[in-house]
Order: structure tokens, then C-alpha cells, then sequence
């Protein structure tokens, strides 16, 4: 009778054992094993197993580790990026709480990325309590790469925010901003002229071109015909 | 008619056909072809916004005229094709200087399910794919198809924010130029963002 107790017992253990390899395998991403080498893949897998057990998304962890693949990065280099997101991921979470989306996570990870302070995070979920914060957060590292410092991008989101503005208007902005600096105006001026223009309501008319990026243009575009 | 002249007019033309109608429908992808046509010339790289001269960027850039349109309806994977009175209808250029972010087409709810639009207008290219965080950055899963130079292409993509590139002729990324950018991280720069479900 113990004997077929033992092997009873013996054969739930091994069913349990069988099941937590099959959950293990099935954790693993099999997008990782096809696209990076066994080396990175490891690494890569155990940052995507370390976010998972702090709750933070994974998929972003991933897809950064893919683009890493098809941009024929090194391992080295992936495995760089993607626990640089991890860690950006975790202290975007930290100050925009833990109610956030992925997309805000994301979104703050990248606004850090652009070197927007972690303070502007949390005063942006201050000003947005309860709203997604998506939209505002990729208009801020938008204004960022397109050149406007960091302090006056930072000021004139949360100005639009704290006027509890929907998002449509921080896409409106982000788009005239865009629109001007292309068209040559200074980042900084066409920041402030436009969110003037969304506060009130409407446009405003565009800022003066930037003399001195219109005589380098002219030059180059001399060189360049 | 100036380069500029033309290009203005390229880009009223591509206005006007996207708004007249959900551009996912056939009878609106002929408009905006159409429109295209009509206006006779081929953009000239480089031709009106000298900021896209540079080397980065390159004349296909030059030339382009790119937008996202997020056509979206939130039923699954379902879409309407039909006319939904203040979604379909896009209310911003899709052109050269004015750049059309991502944008939402009524009330999406996480996970759901957004069909969106990629153009780009690159004359020069031999092909042209979308790649982004929707499509594993594969360049051989989403070829844009051309008309004319004109590329494009709709997918399905979840709700939320994305980030893309355009891959042209297999080797060049770029970013596109009419949207959000996303800045440059560990694996360099070069992406846009989509805000898939945003409301506009």
C-alpha cells in the first residue's frame, strides 16, 4: 500500500515538475530565440523574465530587443538597450504610479530617454490625476528632439495639462511646432508663440524665421544645388 | 508653377481627397491617386523645404509627403468601411509642412483593435516597407504598395502608442517626417511615433 502511495506521490511530482518546464518554455519569448543568439538571447531573456517579476510590460523589452535584430545590432549592444529601457521603464512607473498603461511607461521611458527629468513625470501625472498621459508624454520628447530645451518643452506641456486640456490639444501643438521648425523657426519661440495659440483657443500667427539658420540653409543649399 | 507652387498644390490635392471620404475605401485610395495624377509632376527632392536637405535624410525625404491616418474603428478587428460622421474623416492635411500626427478616430479602449494608414510619397524608392513594434521590425512583413510614388498601406495595430520607421529600397530607415519622433536611445535614432487611438 505505501509503495503505490510513493509511486502515486512520485508521479504527481513529476507531473508538476513536466508542467512548470512546459510554463517555463512557454515564458520564453520564441520571437527572442529566432532572432538573437543564444548568448544575447539569454540575457536578453532573463531582463524580460526580471521586468516581469517587478510587473512592468514586457513586450516593450522585447520589441527593443527585436529592433535591435533587424538593425543588425550587436548582442552586446542589444542586450544594453534593452535593460536600459528596463530601467527607464521602472522609473517611469515610479513617478507616474502604478496605475499607468504601458503606452505612459513607455511614453515616460522615452521622455526620459530625451533627458526630461523624472520630476516633469510626476508633475505631469499631477496635473492628469487620472488621465492617460500617453499623448502629452510623446508631444514632450517630440518638442525635445525637434530642439526645443528641455526646461521650456517640460513648462509648456505642463501649462497645457494643468489648463486640463485633451489631448487633441497637445497634438496641435506638437503639429505647429513641428511645422515651424521645419519652416525655420527657432524651437524654443515656436514652442512658446504655439502654445499661446492653444491656450487661446486657436493659432496664432506662426514666429519669424530664424535668420541665421536661413543664411546657413542658403549656404547650403548653395553647396548642394 | 514654381516647385513650391507644385508642391502646395500636390499636397491641397491630397487634402482634398482625404477628406472627402474614409481613405481605407477603394473609391477614396482612386481619389487620392487621382489627385496625385492631377497634379502632373513629380515632387522635385528637396524642391520647397530646404531644412530637408540634409544628408541624413536624403531626397527621398525631400520629395516626400508622409502622414499617418488612423482610420479606426474600435469593434475588434472588424472595420467599417463606411462613413462614420466626425471619425473617418480626417481634419488635418496629410502633406508636406503639415505634418499630421497620430491620430484617433473615436473612443478606443486598450487593446482594441486600430486600423491605420502609412503614406509615404517617395518617388525614387524601389520599395518601401513599414516597420515598428506591431510587425516585430520585420522590413519583409509590411510592404507599402506604390502608386506612382505615392506608398502606402493600412494594418491593424493595437491601441497605443508605437513606434516606426519606414524601410526603403531594404536598407535606408528613416523616420517619418510628418509625425511625432521618438528620440534616439542605445540603438541609435530614426523612428516616429503612432499613437494609435488618440483622440484628435
Amino acid at each position: 500500500m505505501s509503495a503505490v502511495v510513493r509511486h502515486f506521490r512520485s508521479a504527481i511530482v513529476l507531473g508538476v515538475a513536466l508542467a512548470g518546464a512546459a510554463a517555463a518554455a512557454a515564458a520564453q519569448d520564441a520571437r527572442l530565440g529566432a532572432q538573437l543568439d543564444e548568448g544575447t538571447r539569454v540575457l536578453v531573456q532573463a531582463a524580460v523574465d526580471s521586468a516581469r517579476a517587478a510587473g512592468l510590460p514586457t513586450e516593450p523589452l522585447v520589441d527593443k530587443a527585436l529592433e535591435g535584430a533587424r538593425k543588425r545590432a550587436d548582442g552586446t549592444r542589444i542586450t544594453r538597450a534593452v535593460t536600459a529601457l528596463a530601467a527607464r521603464l521602472r522609473a517611469s512607473r515610479s513617478s507616474l504610479g502604478a496605475g499607468a498603461t504601458e503606452s505612459d511607461l513607455v511614453a515616460g521611458a522615452a521622455a526620459l530617454q530625451a533627458g526630461v527629468s523624472a520630476d516633469v513625470l510626476h508633475q505631469l501625472r499631477a496635473a492628469r490625476p487620472s488621465g492617460a498621459l500617453a499623448v502629452p508624454l510623446v508631444v514632450l520628447s517630440d518638442l525635445v528632439t525637434r530642439g526645443v530645451p528641455t526646461d521650456t518643452a517640460a513648462a509648456v506641456v505642463l501649462l497645457v495639462a494643468r489648463e486640463g486640456m485633451g489631448d487633441d490639444a497637445f497634438l496641435t501643438l506638437q503639429r505647429e511646432v513641428q511645422r515651424d521648425v521645419m519652416g525655420g523657426a527657432p524651437p524654443a519661440s515656436a514652442a512658446a508663440v504655439r502654445t499661446r495659440g492653444v491656450l487661446a483657443g486657436g493659432t496664432v500667427r506662426r514666429p519669424a524665421r530664424n535668420a541665421a539658420t536661413d543664411a546657413t540653409r542658403n549656404a547650403t543649399s548653395s553647396a548642394k544645388p | 508653377m514654381t516647385d513650391e507652387e507644385r508642391e502646395m498644390r500636390l499636397a491641397a490635392d491630397v487634402r482634398e481627397a482625404l477628406g472627402n471620404g474614409p481613405p481605407s475605401t477603394p473609391e477614396a485610395r482612386a481619389r487620392v491617386m487621382e489627385a496625385v495624377r492631377a497634379a502632373g509632376a513629380t515632387p522635385r527632392a528637396g524642391a520647397s523645404r530646404p531644412g530637408w536637405r540634409s544628408p541624413g535624410v536624403g531626397l527621398l525625404v525631400a520629395a516626400s509627403i508622409a502622414g499617418i491616418i488612423a482610420l479606426v474603428r474600435a469593434r475588434g478587428l472588424s472595420y467599417v468601411p463606411e462613413p462614420v460622421p466626425g471619425i473617418n474623416r480626417p481634419s488635418q492635411p496629410v502633406a508636406a509642412g503639415a505634418p499630421t500626427p497620430a491620430r484617433s478616430v473615436g473612443a478606443v479602449s486598450d487593446n482594441a483593435a486600430v486600423r491605420v494608414q502609412f503614406v509615404l510619397v517617395a518617388p525614387d524608392a524601389k520599395s518601401v516597407a513599414v516597420v515598428g513594434d506591431f510587425n516585430d521590425w520585420n522590413p519583409s512583413a509590411t510592404p507599402l504598395e506604390s502608386a506612382r510614388g505615392m506608398w502606402s498601406s493600412e494594418e491593424v495595430v493595437t491601441a497605443g502608442r508605437h513606434d516606426y520607421a519606414f524601410v526603403i529600397d531594404g536598407t535606408r530607415w528613416i523616420a517619418d517626417p510628418s509625425a511625432p519622433q521618438a528620440p534616439a536611445d542605445e540603438l541609435g535614432g530614426g523612428y516616429s511615433v503612432l499613437i494609435a487611438g488618440a483622440k484628435p
